[in-house]
């Protein structure tokens, strides 16, 4: 089960950094656009700035790419970034995580290499969350009432903690669909656990 | 006061906005340090907060190992990582950015014997910057028969002014002989180009092996290069002439803006470019192109 939500989850991550929202129904069905759309998005629409030429006359700037800005503008978070975020959720993450560098592109010393968030590093986040959640709900007065609106306040209050940047809103919906989904797991701590780490291996989560 | 008026009509608004967009200690903390916080800033300054960040032990040393990443092909050797140590002290002592290939620098292993090697930055008035560190002279020496250091002066143009060639490796047995690099497949690079490779190292010092050994003699007398508008006559020079072109600024920016980003300068991004472009160029600081960068639509100056 594990599994399939994580393969679902993966399949509609998106990446746009201002993205307003999140597809309510995610996890359930993947966006489409059309040919003309993706045209129109990927184009830069207002070329800018001076050239730059070298000693033959040649412009340097000629090599930008044409470009619209919109998911070229996120950043994935570096590992330590992902650690410090975890664990100001969790407060204490199990200790496999510390030796989980390399699979999130952590570079030699001196030395520097961008972000990964490959397979591997998307499901050492999902069972990062899935072992941390227990310490979650010790540590805030957490209910495991199946009342909707508690629920509801408790996915608020969780999207509030890890993604104090973001449109909330249809975060929480998802959260309060998978927590009162029978068919994700019978057992409701195991579903607030799912709802939880499928909310962190969105791109809001893992970029900026 | 006509150039502070002049400098506020330029500056765009949303460099004088105060109000940085939501996130951007988050982003800046990331981008900058490679470090997220425990707790977020509430009701503070987050664009202060984040050029704070470009003052710190912690920016100097990742801004040193992006550089660092950016200047060798791959990572090993604490001493072959000159790039490294001497990009952390231009920018701990506030040094044009120029001076990271200019400077009169060496390194030296302060440890003691049989512990592990310390490397410090210190001065030396034979130093050009990085470049003249031995284990890096002796990382680009080459294997030319002639001990002419071709991969140095690819080096120096990639490093300095972003030159990014492809080696042609479609030649016969993969010669690099003389009459190789002059074929037509070849000499375009080799030869013909502002940046011909072979003219360029010319001019630079040559390597001599023996065994194991491997040091570094001066080029014959006579040698000279043309480059832009000036004649050249050593690596100093060629280096002076690279740093003194447009294709330096450019260079320094894409690197600033690499090392934020993640990626190089999308065409819709000119005026930003522009932006750090002139920042860099009124006192050649890297930080003051960071600086524009960090200020910038995306990062903190709001939605672009």
């Amino acid at each position: 089960m594990r599994g399939l939500y994580l393969s679902l989850i993966i399949l509609i991550l998106g990446c746009e950094r201002n993205q307003k929202d999140l597809n309510p129904s995610v996890g359930r069905v993947i966006p489409t656009e059309d040919a003309s759309s993706r045209e129109s998005r990927e184009k830069c629409e207002k070329k800018s700035g001076r050239a730059y030429l070298d000693f033959d006359g040649n412009d340097l700037s000629a090599s930008r790419k044409d470009l619209k800005q919109g998911y070229e503008q996120m950043r994935l978070k570096p590992y330590p970034v992902l650690k410090a975020d975890l664990t100001r959720l969790f407060k204490k993450l199990p200790k496999s995580f510390a030796t989980q560098g390399l699979v999130f592109g952590q570079p030699e010393r001196r030395w520097h290499r961008l972000p990964e968030a490959s397979a591997p590093a998307l499901f050492v986040i999902y069972d990062t969350v899935l072992k941390s959640f227990k310490g979650y709900t010790a540590d805030t007065d957490f209910s495991w009432s199946d009342k909707p609106a508690i629920i509801e306040e408790q996915c608020q209050k969780f999207v509030n903690q890890a993604f104090p940047h973001s449109n909330g809103e249809p975060l929480v919906k998802h959260c309060q669909e998978m927590v009162q989904d029978k068919k994700v797991h019978k057992d409701i701590e195991t579903r607030w656990a799912h709802a939880f780490a499928t909310l962190l291996i969105t791109s809001q989560f893992l970029g900026y | 006061m006509q150039g502070l008026i002049v400098f506020i009509l330029a500056a765009p608004l949303w460099a004088l906005s105060a109000k940085a967009e939501p996130g951007c200690f988050t982003r800046s903390k990331g981008v900058l340090l490679r470090k997220g916080h425990g707790s977020l800033p509430e009701g503070q300054d987050e664009l202060k907060m984040s050029l704070d960040l470009l003052k710190t032990e912690a920016f100097y040393n990742e801004f040193a190992r992006f550089i660092n990443a950016q200047f060798k092909e791959e990572p090993g050797g604490l001493a072959q990582d000159a790039p490294f140590f001497i990009v952390k002290h231009v920018l701990q002592n506030q040094l044009p950015w120029k001076q990271v290939f200019l400077g009169p620098f060496d390194l030296k292993n302060k440890s003691k014997k049989n512990n592990q090697p310390k490397f410090q930055v210190v001065e030396d008035e034979k130093g050009l910057g990085y470049f003249k560190v031995k284990a890096f002279q002796n990382l680009y020496a080459g294997n030319e028969e002639t001990g002419l250091k071709l991969v140095m002066a690819y080096r120096i143009y990639h490093n300095v002014v972003g030159l990014n060639l492809m080696a042609n490796n479609a030649t016969s047995e993969n010669d690099a002989g003389l009459a190789t690099r002059e074929s037509a497949s070849c000499r375009g690079c080799h030869f013909e180009n502002w940046y011909a490779l072979d003219k360029a190292a010319d001019v630079l010092s040559r390597t001599v092996r023996k065994g194991n050994h491997i040091s570094h003699v001066e080029p014959p007398k006579g040698a000279k290069l043309a480059l832009g508008d000036r004649v050249v006559r050593n690596q100093k020079e060629l280096i002076e002439a690279l740093v003194a072109s447009e294709m330096f600024s450019f260079h320094a920016c894409r690197l600033a803006f690499r090392f934020v980003y993640g990626r190089d300068e999308l065409l819709c991004e000119g005026e930003i470019f522009d932006r750090c472009v002139d920042a860099f160029e009124r006192q050649g600081m890297i930080q003051d192109g960071l600086k524009s960068l960090i200020q910038s639509p995306g990062m903190c100056g709001g939605a672009p």
